[in-house]
């Protein structure tokens, strides 16, 4: 429903500028990779493996230059770029290319970079543009078009009513493409473009399957330990998304169970910083909506620190949504937390308390690093924290006085900000 | 006082008490925090007498507990169980349990493991969870007390052969969660059971064993 794709299967190269990889000139007609699958349906896994690695090498070096790398059937590595004599990316394929497989470099407008930016920015936008009555299905960086693509769901009568009022100006279903479109590049610029056809939308399973984007609160596990991803935010400096869970769930790979969402970038719980927390760097980026329960989302829209008799609502992916727990005490220091994950305890600075008064568990193991937000008069909500843990208290494992870590310390220790909608 | 000076003698007081206490090995706090109008401070179940102290010292402007009750009033300010049930039997898993330690001191806790046997002839996945265990008398279900500390705890996904076992951490305490029977549990001889959540996948359901066969003594 919301992925990066940075390669299209039908690319349109609008100017090829020069073979301006060395090695690549004298590759194209005749050289022994060429030669060898020039017949074949597709290139070999060498040419293969080495277009990739350009794809990486600009991706991860050259961003603001490098837009994207496309491998045609022929064996031919196109490379996009904004400066097609971009020396240092041209040297450094040059350097990449050690068995000279031909190369194009292609001038286009937009950057790797300026690209995944707008992409990004389309999926924070997501739910606004539900409500002004465009349903995203999918949006991807065109490297070829300097463009981010846009697909959108078929129009049910109420977006065409929303549209028409976000837009003022009169929309049926007609005129429906070309309005939509219009908004989307009042609010994001000419870089979107949309798909000639409506699509149907990609099905998550709901949050223990989400893929890129992320959402808040998926049920994400590394090597058999399950826990939950909290609310997604971006680096101050960096501009980069990341997904943030406990620290106490330790450091690894995280997935769900759709795909990968990323590495540990740092885990800031030690025996002595009292944080307890995590980033993971989301390549595919994140959003600011979030699971409510099963495949029901909310908008993410502040932050906030509540009150103490004031209710919040914690949702792990293990236990879902609880409502109703009301705040006992904030800007708890906790001592000699324990952690089964590997038997040890920990302090944990900057938490909120909270109980459910009818004795409902609001945590149980697997929901550390989930969400924990207060609900707005509409059907947004303020995030709040993300899940510590719980006071056992009960006849099985779990607790119904839980903990989180306050949304504001967290931003503040890491340098990020809240994604919202 | 206005409402300013009276949080900022509040910041003062939770201040002092932090201070007074870190560094401090075996620390009696379990947490220290602002509630409505009042320190909220969460001790171990043996700081009997540093709650006195702070009752003493501060009054009104602090909410003491120790262990799972209030001080002084002794009630709980947590629901707690007085019996365990076992709920289920989704697939032949045994669950058993070993602990560190046979002797505590009242007031000290004990970490053990939970042993997870497949006992069947097929592989299963399983999740499963486990992360603190509960004072019997032995032989029956009945609770007398336990860990009153705060858990952290992740899920664990689990794929075990015929045969094989994987482990759980656990921990247990010598709060007293009896009504009534003072904040530590009575010295004596004790049954540990540990609830084990689990869920197989497969559709053969969930369910909540207990894992037996853990005796503690309590000096």
């Amino acid at each position: 429903m919301k992925r990066h794709v940075l390669s299209l299967p039908v690319l349109a190269i609008t100017s090829v500028i020069t073979l301006a990889v060395a090695t690549a000139a004298a590759a194209t007609a005749n050289t022994p990779a060429a030669t060898a699958h020039a017949d074949a349906a597709t290139p070999s896994p060498a040419i293969q493996l080495f277009a990739s690695k350009v794809e990486t090498l600009g991706a991860s070096h050259y961003g603001s230059s490098f837009a994207g790398a496309r491998l045609t059937p022929a064996g031919l590595t196109d490379v996009y770029a904004v400066k097609a004599s971009d020396g240092p990316l041209v040297a450094a394929i040059s350097a990449l290319n050690k068995h000279g497989y031909p190369v194009n470099i292609v001038a286009v407008s937009r950057s790797y970079d300026q690209l995944n930016a707008l992409n990004a920015a389309l999926g924070r936008a997501y739910a606004h543009l539900e409500k002004d009555g465009i349903r995203l299905a999918e949006s991807w960086p065109d490297p070829a078009t300097g463009s981010v693509v846009t697909a959108i769901l078929k129009p049910a009568k109420a977006d065409l009513s929303a549209l028409a009022t976000a837009e003022a100006y009169p929309t049926n279903s007609s005129n429906y493409r070309t309005r939509a479109l219009n908004l989307l590049r009042q609010e994001f610029g000419a870089g979107v473009t949309m798909q000639s056809q409506y699509v149907t939308r990609w099905r998550a399973g709901g949050r223990n399957n989400d893929t890129a984007p992320f959402y808040d609160g998926d049920q994400i596990s590394r090597s058999g330990t399950i826990c939950t991803g909290g609310f997604n935010m971006v680096g101050n400096a960096s501009g980069h998304d990341f997904m943030y869970t406990a620290g106490h769930c330790g450091s690894g790979t995280w997935v769900t169970g759709a795909q990968t969402v990323g590495s540990t970038s740092t885990n800031y719980l030690s025996a002595t910083s009292g944080n307890d927390f995590q980033s993971i760097y989301l390549a595919g980026g994140g959003l600011g909506v979030v699971w409510t329960n099963g495949a029901n989302l909310a908008p993410v829209t502040g932050q906030l620190l509540p009150a103490v008799g004031a209710e919040i609502t914690f949702n792990g992916s293990v236990t879902g949504e609880v409502r109703g727990n009301v705040v006992n005490a904030v800007g708890i220091t906790v001592y000699g937390i324990y952690n089964s994950v590997g038997g040890y305890y920990y302090d944990a600075t900057n938490q909120i308390e909270a109980t459910n008064p009818s004795g409902i568990y609001c945590v149980r193991p697997g929901d550390s690093g989930g969400p924990v937000y207060q609900h707005t008069s509409g059907s947004n909500v303020n995030a709040v924290g993300v899940i510590t843990g719980y006071y056992y208290a009960g006849g099985s494992a779990g607790g119904s006085t839980c903990i989180a870590t306050e949304i504001g310390h967290l931003e503040s220790v890491t340098n990020t900000s809240l994604i919202t909608s | 006082m206005t409402p300013d000076e009276r949080d900022r003698r509040l910041a003062r007081i939770r201040a002092s008490i932090a201070d007074r206490f870190a560094g401090t090995p075996g620390s009696p706090l379990q947490s220290i925090g602002m509630g409505r109008h009042v320190v909220v401070v969460r001790l171990k179940p043996d700081a009997v007498s540093i709650a006195e102290d702070l009752l003493r010292e501060f009054g009104g402007m602090v909410e003491v507990s120790v262990g799972f009750k209030d001080f002084p009033a002794g009630t709980s300010h947590v629901q707690l169980p007085h019996t365990l049930q076992s709920r289920g039997s989704p697939a032949p898993i045994r669950a058993t349990c070993e602990i560190d330690a046979t002797v505590v001191r009242s007031g000290a806790v004990a970490s053990g493991k939970v042993a997870i046997q497949n006992t069947g002839n097929s592989r299963i996945r399983v999740s499963a969870s486990a992360s603190a265990g509960w004072l019997c008398r032995p032989g029956t279900l009945d609770i007398v007390g336990g860990y009153s500390g705060f858990i952290a705890d992740a899920g664990h996904l689990f794929n075990i052969g015929p045969g094989g076992s994987e482990t759980l951490n656990f921990v247990v305490g010598t709060a007293s969660s009896e009504p009534g029977a003072g904040y530590l549990v009575r010295p004596g001889q004790y049954e540990v059971l540990v609830p084990v959540e689990l869920e197989v996948e497969g559709g053969q359901g969930t369910a909540l064993l207990l894992a037996r066969g853990c005796f503690i003594e309590v000096t």
